[in-house]
């Protein structure tokens, strides 16, 4: 039954995600690993990681499919306020169809939870109507929920046809439809869809399990409408091992009872005999034994059936007497919850091992209830949540240390960081390559090529320049040609100079562009420095958010405790009212097993007070005597 | 005695209890889970700030020719992660969902990935690969993503890594 629960959970998380097969659709990381922990079925972390997300704008592309994601995380971990917060928040703004479909069948399952009925499928019916493929499978079978709680089967049944026969889910609410028909006013299609659920192929342990289910079921329905033999037949096939082997195996004998087959019968209680007596089908074949001895005459075994009986109920009963004690005084819960080791703060709820304690067999069925593992899982849940909140409190004093450390390297590099942008101030950069943008674009304007000039050039150039104001101050005296060779060579420089002149300017205004880039790059940079020695108010938030963070911690963790103990109270009241039921009922077995023996003294008494007659030679054998 | 009036009490006690208890724990888990975000950004602020932080991914897309078993990723030399895959993991990422393998800080400027992922390839051949990759880390938080698809031509997997800005 666990395991059909813990599949089922898994299926439905499965189809709220909806991906199957299809090429990668997360375009934002965030909204991928919330989906991850998501599907793992670690609501908790998910739903930390979903909301850091949203605070933090981490999801542009997704922020709406996480909304929906959150609402149904919500609503599986029992937070069902929060839930209905986020869909109509959702739903209040303009979002894709597909989004809105989705939101709406999680609003409705929502409603489902709360057992608004009416609610639920006036919104299946009016908001979604017909949905998409990957969205049927979760729509028909919520619809299928609803429309049996609400009474209507058939509509029910068409709901079912809807969707995938081969998954468990489908086979899973077949069976409690089933159950209703055969309660109610289809009792013969009822037990066809039980006998068409008993026939599924053998699978995986949730099919194996549904399939026994509605094998006991089907058996018990034949046996009530005198119908024993085919009764007989389908339990003859039932599975001596699983969750119903001795339920079955108790009917067996019943019918083959029924069927005046006590021979048969026999090694079906024996086998039963040998399991633990805390199973109320054991208790049963307990007395069943020795009525059966007396049945076929064996007075003497059926003596020794009812002391055993009546021997193993007192025990049984001691042993109840003793473990309502052990649960009244807390012992019982705390060998059930055992030591669960953890190893990080986000570490999943540990499994639930119930075999550990002696008295698993008696607390069996209730064990399976939807209500004790919803009571379970809230304790551990709350344990898990209490470690976690150690866990920060250990770490409290380390997240200290780091804020300390970063208050000191801020006030060793602010002063630092403040001179070296002050420096950087009155450098000027930008007005610097204003002014050499400008000369370029007049030596461009001008034509003039010495702007553009080597090295080497613009030496010659200068020796040219000044050779020419010498020979001016010689006058007279300058040879003549001098000037003639000046003017020769200055031609020539110049003729050089322009002649590669356009590679040369775009060589210059690339150095120009190189130039405006890196000052963008110094500007982003300053900008940056500046930004980290002026934040102060993000380590004085750190300052203020720690000691507050820590006081909540404290509060958190008494409050936790106190849950704790009350979800504890609520499991040990119930389990001992199962074991109050329990007792009765064992009281009862006791009270027949007594009679039983006193009728059966009772009738060896008068048989050996009685006359005796001499016995004719056809007479049939007289009952053993008993001793 | 004393046992007679604890089983009343506790008989008395649970159907008071169960009915508040619901809306108890939903304001304590709300309460939780707020405290828990907000250390969980404050802690992240401290050790990851937002100007150093890279977060590798992992993805698998679709997953008909790979099973992931284990990943070992380097980052410029240095092992950061190592993760064994469970099956409910491997599920998730089936279904399409990211798994956060590591997060680190990196100053600005190029720097080298390496990841040797081995798992189980079409017919349950075990495949061993390593992966390289680069990425140029600049100024805000940066993501990189090793993406396993599914080659149709080769019917093999295909590792790459790829920025996830």
């Amino acid at each position: 039954m666990r395991l059909l629960l813990v599949s089922l959970s898994l299926l439905l998380a499965a189809q709220a995600w909806a991906r199957l097969d299809q090429e990668h659709k997360v375009e934002d990381p965030a909204y991928g690993e919330v989906a991850y922990l998501y599907l793992q079925g670690d609501y908790f972390a998910a739903l930390t990681r979903a909301q850091m997300a949203l605070e933090r704008g981490e999801v542009p592309h997704h922020r709406s499919d996480l909304q929906v994601l959150l609402g149904a995380m919500y609503s599986a971990y029992g937070m069902p306020e929060d839930a209905e917060q986020v869909f109509s928040a959702l739903l209040d703004t303009q979002v894709s169809d597909g989004v809105a479909r989705r939101a709406w069948i999680h609003l409705a399952s929502l409603y489902y939870r709360q057992g608004k009925y009416r609610e639920a499928l006036k919104t299946l019916d009016d908001k979604v109507g017909r949905p998409e493929a990957e969205l049927a499978e979760i729509y028909y079978s919520l619809k299928a929920k609803v429309l049996m709680r609400l009474g209507r089967y058939e509509e029910a049944a068409e709901s079912l046809d809807a969707f995938a026969a081969d998954n468990p889910l489908n086979a899973y609410l077949r069976y409690n439809l089933a159950i209703s028909w055969i309660n109610g006013e289809h009792p013969s299609m009822g037990q066809e869809w039980l006998w068409q659920l008993a026939n599924l192929p053998p699978g995986e342990a949730e099919t194996d399990a549904i399939k026994d289910k509605a094998m006991l079921a089907l058996s018990i329905y034949m046996l009530r409408s005198d119908q024993e033999e085919r009764a007989l037949e389908v339990l003859s096939a039932a599975r001596a091992e699983g969750p119903f082997a001795d339920e079955s195996m108790m009917l067996y004998a019943r019918a083959l009872l029924i069927e005046e087959q006590p021979g048969k019968a026999l090694p079906a209680l024996q086998r039963l005999d040998q399991m633990s007596i805390q199973r109320p089908a054991v208790q049963e074949a307990q007395l069943a034994i020795p009525l059966l001895y007396d049945q076929v005459g064996s007075q003497k075994r059926a003596k020794a059936g009812f002391e055993t009986a009546i021997s193993r109920f007192a025990s049984l009963d001691d042993y109840l007497e003793d473990l309502e004690g052990r649960i009244a005084s807390g012992e019982w819960f705390a060998e059930m919850v055992g030591e669960p080791q953890w190893s990080t703060a986000m570490d999943p709820v540990p499994p639930f091992l119930p075999q550990r304690v002696s008295s698993f067999p008696t607390f069996y069925n209730w064990f399976a209830t939807a209500g004790f593992q919803q009571g379970w899982s809230q304790y551990h849940e709350l344990m898990r949540q209490q470690n976690l909140l150690s866990l920060w409190q250990q770490k409290m004093p380390a997240l200290g240390n780091m804020l300390q450390a970063q208050e000191r390297k801020q006030r060793a590099m602010r002063p630092e960081a403040q001179a070296l942008l002050e420096s950087l101030s009155h450098q000027d950069f930008q007005g610097r390559l204003t002014r050499l943008e400008r000369r370029y674009q007049e030596a461009l304007k001008d034509n003039d090529p010495l702007p553009f000039a080597t090295d080497e050039e613009r030496r010659l150039w200068q020796a040219q320049q000044e050779a020419r104001d010498l020979t001016g101050q010689w006058g007279d005296k300058a040879r003549p040609d001098m000037n003639e060779k000046l003017d020769f060579y200055r031609g020539l420089l110049l003729w050089e100079m322009q002649e590669d002149i356009v590679p040369r300017q775009w060589q210059r205004d690339r150095a120009l562009k190189d130039m405006e880039s890196l000052l963008e790059e110094n500007r982003a940079l300053r900008s940056r420095v500046l930004y980290a020695a002026n934040r102060v108010e993000r380590l004085d938030h750190f300052n203020q958010e720690l000691p507050e963070l820590q006081r909540m911690l404290a509060e958190l963790q008494q409050r936790a405790d106190s849950l704790m103990s009350r979800q504890q109270y609520v499991l040990q009241a119930e389990a001992v009212q199962h074991l109050a039921r329990n007792r009765q009922r064992l009281r009862r077995f006791s009270a027949a097993a007594h009679e039983g023996l006193a009728d059966l003294v009772y009738r060896s008494l008068r048989t050996s007070r009685m006359p005796a007659e001499p016995a004719p030679e056809e007479q049939p054998a007289q009952p053993e005597a008993i001793q | 005695m004393r046992r007679v009036v604890i089983v009343l009490l506790l008989l008395a006690f649970a159907p008071l209890q169960s009915a508040e208890l619901d809306k108890d724990l939903a304001d304590f888990k709300r309460e939780v889970l707020e405290v828990n975000k907000r250390l969980l950004l404050l802690e992240e602020e401290l050790l990851f700030p937002a100007d150093t932080q890279v977060g590798i991914y992992v993805s698998l897309d679709v997953g008909h020719f790979f099973e992931p078993d284990s990943i070992t990723l380097e980052l410029d030399g240095e092992v950061i992660a190592s993760h064994l895959y469970t099956e409910k993991e491997v599920r998730a990422l089936r279904n399409g969902a990211v798994q956060r393998l590591a997060l680190a800080n990196v100053k600005n400027g190029g720097h080298e990935l390496v990841a040797f992922v081995t798992g189980d390839g079409p017919q349950g051949t075990e495949i061993r690969r390593g992966v390289n990759g680069q990425f140029e880390k600049g100024h805000g938080r940066h993501f990189v993503q090793l993406h396993i698809e599914d080659d149709e031509s080769k019917q093999q997997p295909r590792f790459r890594f790829r920025d996830w800005r």
